[in-house]
């Protein structure tokens, strides 16, 4: 087994059986795992932010840190690496919130409902979620089974 | 609980700071700073040279050029940036390789000093905080504490975890569990180290900012407030605890932020901090 880190800010894609995607740490964060279980192509952003227009100059050199910006790439490169539309999974994790925010840095719920928006949009469908809470999560893809699971203070989960 | 004379002994056990980055922080706020002195100091530390001229070098400081002398160093960074590359060498040197009680490594623990030190400073030159001088040096150093705390922590380890699940915050976990919590330990190592005042502030209320009782020093300790909370919301550099905090209400209105702002300032802040912990490996080298 292969691990492949993805980078806060970055996406992955792989269509090798041998590879898990993993990706840590994340907080209000979001990580969108794409996986087609027919070819074994499997795909994760790991985005920071909702939309590109807080930093434009950002969202050109770092793509991947936009939800507007990044998911759509991932979706492209999933689709490059064999993946089908037909036979793909969507689940998603992160979003997570301090225990009492002030509303002002619920950047997790803000990352959320922008995502659901541009899925909704575009007819997709989210398969399975852990997303919310005072948690950071670390979530992994094995491409050979398509197995998530997300991991939290200790404990993990099957997604 | 652990008997306040206990935590005492075990911060004078702690690997100290050394004396030279201390001189540094004493000589950079003289009226009559004299850069030769910066310089003279640094160079009778040998192994702090060494460590500068390599952190110089590094592409979070980003000159093009080689730096191969601690002069060069100071005319192309100037004397503040060479001051916080010492305190993070420092830093990084003292910590050991897992803050087992917090379930944090020293990387991770690393990220989080670098990423609450870029973006407080972010916000300071946003807001022109004037009084913002040490304020990425407070940053690297705001959870002094911790390196203490986190022992404790590991010996009851269970408690701690069965709180945070009752939904109590960290601070007040460490308050039930051990009488104290990271903020008060941090003050006091901070105060034994003979580190600035603001320094020392920024240790003892930076998850109650309000309750800092110099008020010239009530926007500094807002702002480090403001950066840690932004940075574990974020998850860099986040431990098992941190999340479970509060948003001190009045700093929001004092530096009047709102989301945008702390989104702009995130998206900003987010190639220096991953730079900056980069370096790590460099210090413990």
């Amino acid at each position: 087994m292969n691990n492949i880190t993805v980078q806060i800010a970055d996406y992955k894609v792989s269509n090798n059986p041998d590879d898990v995607l993993i990706t840590y740490a994340l907080g209000s964060c979001i990580a969108v795992i794409l996986y087609d279980p027919v070819n074994k192509v499997g795909g994760m952003i790991h985005f920071m932010l909702p939309l590109s227009k807080t930093s434009p100059e950002k969202a050109d050199q770092k793509p991947a840190m936009f939800a507007d910006t990044g998911v759509p790439l991932l979706f492209e490169d999933f689709y490059k690496a064999g993946g089908s539309k037909v036979n793909m999974t969507i689940r998603v994790a992160g979003g997570g919130k301090l225990y009492e925010d002030n509303g002002t840095f619920d950047i997790g719920k803000r990352n959320y409902t922008i995502l659901r928006k541009m899925l909704w949009k575009n007819g997709y469908a989210i398969l399975s979620e852990d997303v919310g809470d005072a948690k950071s999560r670390t979530a992994k893809l094995e491409l050979a089974t398509g197995r998530v699971t997300i991991k939290s203070r200790g404990s993990e989960i099957e997604l | 609980m652990i008997s306040r004379d206990e935590f005492i002994n075990k911060i004078e056990a702690l690997p100290a700071f050394s004396q030279t980055s201390i001189k540094l922080s004493a000589i950079l706020r003289k009226p009559d700073f004299s850069l030769s002195e910066f310089e003279e100091t640094i160079s009778f530390d040998p192994s702090l040279t060494a460590n500068l001229l390599r952190l110089a070098n590094s592409s979070y400081f980003g000159i093009p050029r080689k730096i191969n002398t601690i002069k060069l160093a100071i005319n192309l960074l100037g004397a503040k940036r060479v001051f916080e590359a010492a305190i993070a060498n420092e830093l990084g040197r003292i910590l050991p390789d897992m803050l087992v009680g917090y379930g944090i490594s020293s990387r991770e623990f690393w990220k989080h000093c670098a990423a609450v030190a870029i973006i407080s400073s972010n916000i300071a030159r946003i807001h022109k905080i004037t009084a913002g001088e040490m304020i990425f040096t407070a940053g690297l150093l705001h959870d002094l504490g911790k390196l203490v705390v986190s022992t404790y922590l590991e010996q009851n380890s269970t408690q701690f975890q069965d709180l945070l699940d009752e939904k109590m915050t960290e601070i007040q976990v460490e308050q039930k569990i051990l009488g104290t919590d990271h903020q008060e330990i941090g003050y006091l190592i901070s105060k034994k180290w003979k580190l600035p005042q603001d320094i020392c502030e920024a240790n003892r209320w930076h998850h109650n900012p309000s309750k800092t009782e110099d008020p010239g020093l009530k926007d500094f300790v807002g702002i480090i407030h403001v950066a840690d909370s932004l940075a574990h919301t974020l998850g860099l550099g986040t431990d098992d605890a941190e999340l479970m905090r509060s948003i001190d209400p009045v700093v929001t209105e004092w530096l009047g932020i709102k989301t945008p702002e702390l989104e702009k300032i995130a998206s900003e802040s987010l190639d220096d901090i991953l730079e900056l912990t980069e370096i790590f490996e460099e210090i413990r080298r």
